[in-house]
């Protein structure tokens, strides 16, 4: 692949993961020396559908979503997941378990400034179900995260031109904590998602004295029984657990079941 | 572990506070003493607070072990299936903590990293643990220790069976770093062996310390011919099929490669990795062949090399065939699949010295007749009357072509005539056809050392270093590839 041509898109996200990319700082020239950025919102005014790569950021919320989000696929030869919105649908997939209505109410009440806005004719309320990209299209490859790690955005860069396969880890953070030397999470009596979720991320938050969220998901085989009974043994209820266990990662909990 | 004051030490310092106590255990703990500044003699006072305190932190350490660590390598090997592993291991968070933190755990994996400018880049040696799932994993989708349960398992056995066996010693200096990293807190070894202490109704039986070692470590070759890639060039690039091409490669110091049939190679293309290779072609000659399956990263780049680029060769590694030993014998060759791959070095060199050997006959089965290798060899297998050989494919489309048998390979073994008592058996194939053509063999009478098998495992550094490769204790890239049935046969992993 000649000098690649990559377009950026987003959907129900922060922008968050595409800033990490404009943060790539003097990264960002020699990223430049290898492909041809063509669209990205966030850093230019110029847009392309001429592209073979399309980076796209955010979940899949309504039936609009879908359709540009088919669009993307059909232009790109690859596509690639970036963050844990587009690869698990993000924190708003905790809305997922409430109804469209019971969200509307819950977030606007029964305050009215015009009408037509939030009626159920305006396409933007239509339907919002917030889903990950794969479960809409083929996703060739992920990158993990909340928000995505820049310099991982540049391996996967990197592994792409090389024709391999992105090294995203697939083994639990704990390792990565291990390797560090971090004081383990449970040890200062914190409760970690560490041990199911997929590394990648340095273990940057437990690192900072934080508990992992698992904003990168699971490893695919997570023991997540065994996860559950360690929780319990520190004291956390089922509830805690419950919410401990959904915060990013309520797309495994909706499917009834753990893994990728 | 077994507590004081008997332990071994150079130097104990004992903390007093604003003081600190400096105890020497040793000669070299003495000398060591006598270039230090700032030392005096302890006061009868502070010897003995330092004593008091000493005594004290041993006594917290004592932990009651059911079985003294003489007994672990009888106490592991009797309880190799016993329930205690699962009932552990269902707790398990397959985490990989408890490798990490372990001072005679040393796995590693290597990978190589590239820079954004793509043409620089470092190759790393990172660590690696059992306990993650794909530790074991080949290029080819297997796992061999897929349940948590053995992986489990096999770090126990490999601290008090494993690297005693190739070591000489127990590798658990009893720091308990596991035991306190292990959040469900399964790893603690005292907990462990006496949970299976407590599972063992026969009398365990102690061996002495160090045991005997069957590894010279200080024969070891010098590191850089066993880390540093030899450069090499493709001389010829030949697709076979869709999915395997052949290469021909000739090392660019003019040094053979010099292998013996049945070695494998560790193959770099810079920038994308490495991975072992068993060479294929017979020994001799200024080039030698591999043929390569697409299946991973350096599988895929090297299917996008052309004659003239460049690659990076380690080895030649593992032991061989043995075909100076096996002259005169008669030689049945069942190969499936890529196995026909390394089988091909022994086998053509069999053909090229026909005498040396006795009858010869082949059997080579593949999936489907688009995946059978090396055809004109095949067809040339045809105008020798000195070799018997069949082939088989599992199934055939009606769209493709196919004179030989349909049928997985132990169909074809009874439709040729050998006489078991006196014929050697070379079986190479995929994981599943071992349990059912070895069986079928010695079904008909064939002895368990006349089956010579040769086994793929994750031979990530070809030196007998990383782990990747051991079946129970054996580094499958040292003492096999190739192994004698009749050795390995009751290893629990190896079939």
């Amino acid at each position: 692949m000649d000098k690649p041509r990559v377009a950026f898109f987003d959907f129900s996200s922060c922008e968050g993961c595409q800033l990490q990319i404009a943060n790539l700082e003097e990264a960002v020239v020699e990223v430049v020396k290898l492909i041809d950025i063509v669209a990205f919102r966030e850093v230019m005014k110029e847009h392309s559908d001429d592209y073979d790569i399309a980076f796209v950021e955010g979940s899949i919320t309504r039936p609009m979503d879908v359709e540009r989000l088919k669009k993307i696929r059909e232009n790109a030869e690859i596509l690639i997941a970036l963050g844990a919105c587009a690869h698990l649908g993000g924190v708003q997939r905790l809305s997922n378990q409430w109804t469209s209505e019971e969200n509307k109410q819950e977030v606007y009440g029964d305050y009215v400034s015009d009408p037509d806005d939030i009626a159920d004719t305006n396409p933007f309320f239509e339907k919002p179900r917030h889903r990950a990209l794969d479960e809409v299209v083929e996703v060739d490859y992920v990158i993990p995260g909340c928000p995505i790690d820049k310099g991982e955005f540049a391996k996967v860069l990197i592994a792409i031109l090389q024709g391999k396969k992105p090294p995203i880890p697939d083994y639990p953070v704990c390792v990565e904590c291990k390797k560090k030397e971090n004081v383990c999470m449970f040890e200062i009596g914190k409760f970690c998602m560490g041990p199911l979720a997929r590394a990648g991320c340095d273990a940057r938050c437990p690192s900072a004295g934080n508990e992992c969220e698992a904003c990168r998901g699971y490893v695919s085989h997570p023991h997540s029984n065994a996860q559950s009974d360690v929780l319990e043994k520190y004291g956390l209820t089922a509830d805690a657990i419950m919410q401990r266990k959904t915060m990013f990662t309520y797309r495994y909990e909706e499917a009834g079941k753990g893994g990728d | 572990m077994g507590g004081p004051p008997e332990i071994a030490f150079d130097l104990m310092l004992t903390d007093l506070g604003d003081r600190v106590a400096v105890t020497p255990g040793s000669q070299a703990g003495t000398d060591l003493l006598s270039k230090a500044a700032n030392l005096r003699d302890a006061t009868p006072e502070e010897m003995e607070e330092a004593q008091s305190l000493q005594m004290q932190i041993a006594g917290k350490a004592v932990r009651d072990l059911k079985v003294s660590p003489k007994g672990w390598y009888d106490l592991l090997e009797k309880n190799y299936d016993s329930n205690v592993w699962a009932k552990q291991a269902a707790k398990c968070l397959s985490c990989g903590s408890c490798t990490l933190v372990c001072p005679t755990c040393f796995c590693y994996d290597v990978t190589d990293e590239v820079n954004l400018d793509l043409t620089t880049g470092e190759r790393k040696r990172t660590w690696d643990g059992c306990l993650l799932r794909d530790f074991t994993k080949v290029g080819t989708g297997e796992i061999f220790r897929e349940k948590v349960e053995n992986r489990y398992r096999h770090r126990f056995n490999r601290k008090g069976r494993y690297l005693p066996d190739n070591l000489g010693f127990l590798a658990c200096v009893g720091c308990g770093r596991c035991s306190s990293q292990c959040v469900p807190d399964i790893a603690d070894p005292v907990n462990l062996f006496n949970a299976l202490a407590d599972a063992t109704k026969e009398p365990v039986i102690e061996s002495e310390i160090p045991i005997a070692v069957k590894t010279d470590v200080a024969s070891a070759p010098e590191a850089e011919a066993l880390y540093i890639p030899r450069q090499a060039t493709l001389k010829r690039v030949e697709k076979l099929t869709d999915i395997e091409t052949l290469f021909e490669i000739a090392m660019d110091d003019g040094r053979p490669l010099g292998h013996q049939p049945g070695q494998f190679i560790e193959v770099s293309v810079m920038g994308t990795g490495e991975a072992p290779l068993s060479v294929s072609s017979a020994p001799g000659g200024d080039t030698f062949e591999i043929v390569v399956r697409k299946v991973g990263d350096v599988t895929n780049k090297l299917h996008t090399m052309k004659p003239g680029d460049k690659v990076g060769i380690r080895g030649p590694f593992g032991n061989d065939f043995d075909a100076e030993g096996l002259k005169g014998k008669n030689l049945l060759f069942i190969g499936g699949g890529l196995g026909i791959v390394p089988m091909r070095s022994f086998l053509n060199h069999v053909l090229n010295n026909r005498g040396d050997y006795g009858e010869v006959t082949i059997l080579y089965g593949c999936k489907e007749p688009c995946e059978l290798l090396f055809s004109d060899e095949v067809t040339a297998w045809g105008q020798r009357d000195d070799i018997r050989y069949l082939l088989t494919v599992d199934a055939c489309s009606e769209d493709e072509s196919w004179e030989g048998e349909i049928g997985v390979i132990t169909t074809i073994i009874p439709k040729v005539q050998f006489d078991p008592q006196n014929t050697i058996a070379i079986v190479v194939g995929p994981p599943i056809m071992y349990r059912f053509v070895n069986k079928d063999l010695l079904d008909l009478g064939m002895p368990e050392e006349n089956i010579i098998v040769s086994l793929e495992r994750r031979m990530k550094c070809g030196v007998g270093k990383c782990g990747h490769c051991q079946i129970n204790g054996i580094y499958v890239c040292k003492e096999g590839p190739v192994f004698n049935y009749k050795d390995i046969k009751d290893l629990p992993e190896a079939f």
